[in-house]
């Protein structure tokens, strides 16, 4: 390597510097000391080395296998909705004008950018068992008193629901860039050789917008493992841990219970499911490069 | 071109599933003008203007600490958009425009965190802000609310477009390190930052979990927070007063900066 050469790299790291420290402080560091703390007993208190223990006292916890099973439920309604409807929805928007586009576009985007703990005291006003507009259509119906909230039966598909809502938006413009990516004359021609609508959608939309699909389906997925905020504010895991996700399990125990140690532990096994959807998603994405 | 005749069954559920997504706005916009008793009958009344009242507003902006929340979230939310594009310009830049050993395994690492989100570090990234002593400051809250990678990728992505001619021509001017980052890098990359500045502004603050943890301090109380706490001892129609003042100020942001969504939804997504 020259002088000038080196001394150009010398830049490199210096402007990767500010990156560098944050991701080291803030990511890297808190890794490895996650693990080390899952060892512990730790409260704010103080700590002591206990081995495995936090991780035996997981295999008897009621709480954990309830809140996986829970996040196992949300991810099976969650991800495939999100996969689907926002794609369905790119494909009716194609053949409307630019105005029609737009305005469906920025109001599916409204619960995306909205204070999630806004939106969910509207939802929580509208699914109300005795005033809201839910309870109303109830009692139309001769039923009153009846809380969705009060089984998991009704509670994790409108959670689904409503999570799947908040990411409409950002999903619904990557399927409309996809779907513009694929040039008019792929479907002129299929036109011309007497292609049916279904035909062009199963041999020209679906193939091509695959891999959008993938990258789809891999996001939602991994952003399934970290449901939080609206079961949270909306149930708080209730009734009896049914509604309840890991990463609820996490926070609750250690800042309502102090246990640290065993957070850490839940919060490591949590990380090692994250990493194998991510390792897989590498794998995946890198054979899915289709050019066009 | 032919003029291709859209769906109407698909379009009639589309409308269908909008309204739902709109309702729940709807109800903040309607309810937040209602007496609380024509919020707790049944039938419920949600007919606008009926019963018009500005009572829940003034008491909302009387009793509650709305605007100390509003100040907070701005701060913080500002804070963390500048320290992301800050991050990313100048990494983005190393990674795509200069040569340096480890550079792969440095940008492997950028790719890992931008997949892997930052939630499932909570516990030892509360731990870390403790030990540091951030723990229910401003600053705990900024630093573990920045995302390591979402602005270094879209910057890098972005600069590596910029015709290398252009740092060639620079460097025979005599042109130094740092002056090719603050005349050419910065400048040209604005329209990516401007992406990234939006993007991290919106997540952090409707942000919820590093909030939550990181404050305690009730001066220090963010939006968010400030409108969980509030709304368990308030009437129905203060809490639908409170979210409606809450999310407005973001909706006309939003649809200010509408474009920045496209450009920030589809990073990494759709190849550019």
């Amino acid at each position: 390597m020259s002088k000038l050469e080196a001394r150009k790299a010398k830049w490199g790291y210096i402007f990767l510097l500010p990156w560098f420290a944050i991701f080291c402080v803030f990511y890297a560091y808190p890794l490895f000391y996650g693990v080390y703390v899952s060892f512990t007993d730790f409260t704010l208190g103080g700590k002591n080395w206990i081995g495995l223990a936090n991780y035996k006292k997981i295999f008897q916890d009621y709480a954990f296998w309830r809140s996986l099973l829970a996040m196992g439920t949300y991810a099976i309604l969650v991800i495939p909705l999100q996969m689907f409807l926002p794609l369905w929805m790119a494909n009716v928007l194609q053949k409307h004008g630019p105005k029609f586009n737009t305005v469906v576009k920025l109001l599916t985007y409204l619960p995306g950018v909205t204070c999630s703990v806004a939106l969910v005291l509207s939802w929580k006003f509208m699914l109300d068992p005795n005033f809201g507009i839910m309870a109303t259509i109830l009692r139309w119906c001769g039923i009153s008193g009846f809380s969705i909230f009060n089984s998991a039966k009704t509670a994790i598909p409108v959670l689904s629901i409503l999570i799947v809502f908040c990411n409409l938006g950002s999903n619904l413009i990557i399927y409309t860039v996809a779907l513009n990516a694929i040039p008019p004359d792929f479907y002129e021609a299929a036109e011309l050789d007497g292609a049916s609508r279904g035909q062009q959608l199963r041999k020209i939309t679906m193939p091509l917008v695959r891999p959008t699909i993938v990258y789809v389906l891999i996001t939602a997925t991994i952003s399934a493992l970290q449901i939080f905020v609206i079961p949270k504010l909306l149930t708080a895991g209730g009734p009896n841990y049914t509604t309840s996700t890991l990463l609820m399990q996490v926070y609750d125990t250690a800042f309502s219970n102090n246990q640290f140690g065993y957070a850490s532990a839940i919060g490591v096994i949590l990380f090692v499911l994250t990493a194998i959807v991510a390792v897989i998603q590498f794998r995946v994405t890198r054979r899915e490069n289709l050019e066009y | 071109m032919k003029k291709v005749k859209f769906s109407i069954t698909g379009t009639i559920l589309l409308l269908c599933l909008l309204v739902v997504i709109i309702l729940p706005f709807y109800i903040m916009f309607v309810g937040a003008f209602k007496p609380n008793t024509s919020l707790i009958q049944v039938p419920i009344d949600l007919m606008p203007f009926r019963d018009f009242t500005f009572k829940n507003i003034v008491k909302i902006v009387e009793k509650s600490d709305l605007l100390m929340w509003l100040k907070n979230s701005f701060i913080i939310s500002i804070s963390v958009a500048f320290s992301t594009c800050f991050i990313g310009v100048t990494a983005g830049y190393a990674f795509s425009k200069i040569n340096f050993k480890g550079k792969n395994i440095l940008f492997a690492l950028v790719m890992a965190t931008m997949i892997m989100p930052k939630q499932m570090l909570l516990i030892p990234n509360y731990l870390v802000a403790y030990n540091l002593k951030l723990q229910d400051t401003m600053l705990g809250v900024i630093l573990t609310s920045i995302s390591p990678a979402f602005g270094v990728f879209l910057s890098r992505q972005f600069i590596s477009t910029l015709p290398s001619t252009l740092f060639e021509a620079a460097e025979i001017d005599g042109c130094s390190e740092l002056g090719k980052f603050f005349r050419i890098v910065l400048p040209l990359s604005l329209p990516s930052v401007g992406t990234i500045a939006i993007f991290s502004f919106f997540a952090t603050f409707n942000d919820y979990i590093w909030q939550l943890i990181m404050i305690s301090n009730k001066k220090l109380q963010t939006l968010p927070i400030g409108l969980a706490f509030f709304a368990s001892k308030s009437g129905k129609g203060e809490q639908l007063a409170l979210t409606l003042l809450a999310t407005l100020p973001l909706i006309i942001l939003f649809i200010v900066c509408q474009k920045f969504f496209i450009k920030g939804a589809t990073a990494g997504a759709v190849k550019g």
